[in-house]
């Protein structure tokens, strides 16, 4: 979730690996559909130039420079290991449009050229007040002009309550200095104190629900974010400030969610907005003191105009849309003729309408899925627009500028992606999509088979290896071979 | 529970009057209590010298002075308007016994001398870093072999959520300078805020519950607290590792609900005794962790030897106890148990004549104390003595109160009450360091008349006067009225 690389003199990164995963979010593909939705211009995600700043071991750049092999990719971090790690991935992996370095941000110059989209995720908020203006400054010099800038933070005031619980763990482990006993402090530590507060007191049950998610987070982030050296929240209108200082504005949040009041005000918020006299992020600030929002992930782009927030339904036409739609039979439930399941727990995990023509685009949007659809000839008209942006906003679907490519029909001679492949073969189990997402594949049998899809074999020879591999009579592995296939294109593994 | 004033870095309790209130258990006779259950010797509170660091008016201070007229009380702030007047209180009450200075923390002389008794309440979290390193120094260096330091402070992490509030407070007002219209925006937010906050999101339902009791407060509170240049509360673990450095040690929590931890331990105390072993600071901050304390009264003592911790109940008997016990009739109670109303309208109930007897005994003394020093014949009485000061039922002090309950010919009441009285104020000041409120002026008029001046006739004409009731009925509650105010250990002997 948040990386850190800080100035610091420690190097803990180096002790304690931070898992690295994709961050579907901060993708050029999914940061461009908000510059469109906003009527910015951005450059082309298949043919740009993307930093990561505090990129760990890499893999969100390297999963990303997977998706777009003629895009370039440059990361940086302070932690050697970390970098050394994702150098030998993007060599096993094959991915030469990605380079790394071993640099601290407050080092880092214009040299490094301009780019297109600059990430940083999980930094700002854990490093000291000079890495973060060094961090704004590198911003300020090395965006283009139609660049967009990801950063990602753990926000205030809400985190207050998340500092709590960093209070009690951070005092459990201060006498303990060996990594794996800090490890073993702080979990007994949050599985001691998590059912200890009071339910029936409002502040106790808040701190509660904080260590109950804390322990739901892997110990090595828990290492990293709860117990980390730095753990500096930050108020969304101190980084507007901070970024503006540097000729940067903001955008928008990467939380669908959090942008619908720009396209459709409510009624609910109006107080809210008017109390904000017509200042956008004033508005977004007022609102994190009342929903407590506590993970920010802000988009930045150039001052250069003033950003235009309201609904103008040719845009949509623009983007590709995804996610999951399973028609069902209407039921008494719901009024509407057309009823889907989504994949968003969040909202119900049902879409409803009574809007035909809008069912037909939802049902299209579910059949191309885990592909996108293009909205080009889908969107008709400002109603439809409309629809669509609402189920954006809402978390049911995801909007893209550019479609990822893999296939879902696998050949002859299946090929997997080359990231996935390499992971795979070093016994990973979390393995990147061609999607931009991470794909869990927890018994070795099937990481073997992944690490076979390389275009060399066909599907009998393929067939061979896995019976040699598990024992299992070939005639068995192969009448199985196009389920376990397929299976694989859904998840987004497979290029052909 | 966590009113708070003072702060010594800025002036700005120049420009609000803080609701300066008597701070019952900020008294070396309540403050002496836990030395004497720790076995520690402590000075006379009859007979000390007492230190109000940030004393404001010194309202608190002059109730000590009151009540101890051999003691010598010596406060200092550096709002100069409150300063000057808690000298014109002194001055008026014919107080003797209190020096009020206007003194900055980073400038004390050392003529200052050595204490018995240092309070400083509602300072330490209000000032920034190197106001407290000199306020503990300040301790360290004049605080007596026997002293007893009381430090309050807003207590982390609980008070995290507090801070959300000053967050917020702090954004929203940022443009809004004079004190009123800041105090009037403040309210008008946090109630838009109480209204927005949903009770389904765990978060926001801690916010609304907090905000709503903040609300109940004088908004005087909320400016000093909420909206003050600094707000730093503290852990518990860190007050004491600061103490420390100056040469004293951690004691306990002055507070009656967390102070008798050595003597009857806490459920909490139970749970986390064998986490963190025999380190009381360490069992005090992580039961901080476990209840999210708001607010601490840390006692602090030289740091000259181990503090004995050992249950000796004993300790008991060197205290003294009062409180409301009204026996409850035999329909009322429980059979086979002996039930007393208490005060706030609680109730206590025993099974144990013997116990009974001696809560009665303390019923009917009220309002003067009983000395415990023959009845704790075991550790059962001592217990049920000290469960019922944890809960609030009883009081403890190691000193009888100077008040008089059967008012003579020319009745005197106290000086500061007096004063107060005439000041038309509803809340008084009483000998034994509570406050007492008197709602109606006539009563108020009754109190400023009873300078000691006057015998009862006089006293009766003037009040027929001040009313326009005839001086033959005024004299014959006379006596009736004055028994109420000695029972409100307003009086003087």
């Amino acid at each position: 979730m948040n990386a850190v690389k800080d100035a610091g003199s420690t190097n803990v990164y180096d002790q304690v690996r931070y898992p690295g995963a994709p961050q579907p979010s901060s993708h050029p593909s999914a940061l461009s559909a908000f510059a469109c939705l906003y009527g910015r211009g951005f450059a082309s995600p298949s043919l740009c130039r993307v930093l990561e700043v505090g990129c760990g071991d890499g893999v969100n750049l390297l999963s990303m420079a997977a998706t777009a092999p003629r895009s370039q990719f440059v990361g940086f971090d302070l932690a050697e290991t970390a970098i050394a790690q994702a150098r030998a991935t993007a060599l096993s992996a094959g991915l030469t449009n990605v380079t790394f370095s071993v640099m601290d941000i407050q080092d880092a110059t214009e040299s490094l050229g301009e780019f297109d989209y600059i990430i940083a995720h999980g930094v700002y908020a854990w490093v000291p007040a000079p890495v973060r203006a060094a961090l704004m400054r590198l911003i300020g010099r090395t965006l283009a002009p139609s660049g967009l800038a990801f950063i990602s933070y753990n926000a205030m005031p809400a985190c207050r309550f998340r500092q709590i619980v960093r209070d009690v763990l951070l005092d459990r482990v201060r006498n303990i200095t060996e990594v794996a006993e800090k490890f073993a402090a702080a979990k007994e530590s949050m599985e001691f104190h998590a059912d200890i507060w009071s339910e029936d007191d409002p502040l106790g049950n808040a701190v509660r629900e904080q260590m109950h998610q804390t322990l739901e987070r892997p110990l090595e982030v828990v290492f990293h974010d709860e117990l980390g050296e730095i753990f500096e929240p930050q108020f969304v209108s101190h980084v507007v400030a901070e970024a503006s200082r540097h000729g940067l504005q903001y955008l928008c949040d990467c939380n669908a969610k959090l942008n619908s009041e720009a396209f459709f005000p409510t009624e609910e918020n109006r107080e809210l907005w008017d109390r904000a006299k017509g200042d956008w992020v004033r508005f977004e600030q007022l609102r994190d003191y009342v929903k407590l929002v506590p993970f920010r992930q802000t988009i930045l782009c150039r001052d250069d105009a003033v950003i235009e927030r309201r609904a103008e339904w040719t845009r949509l036409r623009t983007l590709h849309a995804q996610g999951v739609f399973l028609q069902e039979n209407a039921d008494n439930s719901s009024p509407d003729a057309f009823v889907f399941r989504t994949a968003d727990n969040e909202a119900g995990g049902k879409v409803s309408t009574s809007d035909s023509r809008l069912a037909a685009v939802i049902a299209r949007i579910g059949a191309a899925y885990p592909g996108s659809l293009p909205l080009q000839s889908e969107i008709t008209d400002s109603k439809l627009a409309d629809a669509i942006l609402r189920l954006f906003l809402a978390g049911s679907l995801s909007l893209q500028t550019e479609p990822f490519a893999f296939t879902l029909a696998p050949g002859e001679r299946p090929v997997a992606g080359a990231l996935g492949r390499a992971q795979a073969s070093r016994g990973e189990n979390r393995l990147t999509s061609l999607r931009h997402t991470t794909v869990e594949i927890k018994d070795a049998e099937s990481r073997h088979f992944i690490t076979l899809l390389d275009g060399t074999r066909t599907r009998d020879e393929i067939a061979t290896e896995m019976a040699r591999f598990t024992g299992a009579p070939e005639k068995a592995v192969a009448a199985q071979l196009d389920n376990i296939l397929t299976g694989l294109a859904r998840s987004a593994l497979l290029v052909r | 529970m966590d009113a708070l004033r003072e702060a010594a870095a800025t002036n700005a309790y120049d420009q609000i009057r803080y609701p300066s209130t008597v701070q019952e258990g900020l008294h070396p006779a309540n403050m002496s209590v836990f030395a004497a259950l720790h076995d520690r010797p402590f000075a006379p509170a009859s007979q000390c010298r007492v230190l109000e660091i940030g004393c404001g008016e010194g309202i608190n201070l002059l109730s000590i002075a009151a009540s101890a007229p051999r003691s010598h009380c010596v406060g200092f702030d550096l709002a100069e308007t409150a300063i000057a007047t808690g000298r014109a209180t002194a001055a008026a009450a014919g107080l003797t016994n209190v020096e009020l200075t206007v003194m900055d923390i980073l400038n004390t002389p050392a003529s200052l001398g050595e204490f018995d008794y240092i309070i400083a309440h509602g300072v330490y979290a209000w000032v920034p870093a190197p106001i407290r390193e000199a306020m503990m120094r300040l301790i360290g260096r004049t605080l007596a072999p026997h002293g007893l330091a009381l430090i309050s402070y807003n207590a982390m992490p609980g008070c995290r959520i507090r801070q959300i509030v000053r967050d917020i407070l702090k954004d929203c007002l940022v443009d809004i300078s004079d004190t009123s219209a800041r105090l009037a925006a403040a309210k008008e937010w946090l109630e838009f805020f109480v209204a927005k906050w949903s009770d389904a999101d765990p978060l926001q339902k801690a916010m609304r519950n907090r905000v709503q009791e903040l609300l109940a407060f004088p908004l005087e509170v909320i400016f000093h607290d909420e909206m003050g240049d600094t707000y730093e509360p503290q852990f518990v673990s860190d007050v004491a590792s600061h103490a420390k450095k100056h040469g004293l040690q951690y004691l306990c929590d002055a507070q009656p609900a967390r102070g008798c931890e050595a003597l009857i331990p806490s459920e909490e105390k139970r749970i986390l005794q064998e986490r963190e072993g025999d380190d009381f600071v360490r069992f005090e901050q992580a039961y901080d962790y476990v209840t999210l304390l708001p607010y601490r009264e840390s006692l602090l003592c030289r740091d000259d030897g181990a503090i004995d911790r050992s249950a000796a109940w004993t300790r008991v008997g060197n205290l003294q106890a009062r409180g409301q016990f009204a026996p409850l009739s035999g329909d009322e109670s429980a059979p086979g148990k002996f039930e007393f109303r208490t005060r706030n309208n609680g109730r206590a109930a025993t099974s144990d004549a013997v116990i009974a007897a001696l809560l009665g005994h303390i019923g009917e003394s009220e309002p003067q104390s009983v000395p415990l020093t023959t009845r704790i014949p075991d550790r059962k009485f001592a217990e049920t003595i000290l469960r019922l000061f944890r809960i609030g039922a009883l009081s403890l002090q190691t000193e009888p109160f100077p008040f008089a309950l059967t008012p003579g010919e020319r009745p005197a009441a106290s000086g500061l009450a007096r004063l107060q009285a005439a000041r038309g104020e509803s809340h008084l000041a009483s000998l034994r360091h509570t406050t007492v409120e008197i709602d109606d002026a006539s009563t108020r008029h009754f109190i400023s008349l009873l300078d000691g001046t006057r015998t009862r006739r006089d006293l009766a004409l003037e009040m027929a006067r001040f009313t326009g009731a005839p001086a033959d009925a005024i004299a014959s509650r006379l006596n009736q009225n004055l028994n109420r105010l000695a029972h409100m250990t307003l009086l003087s002997a």
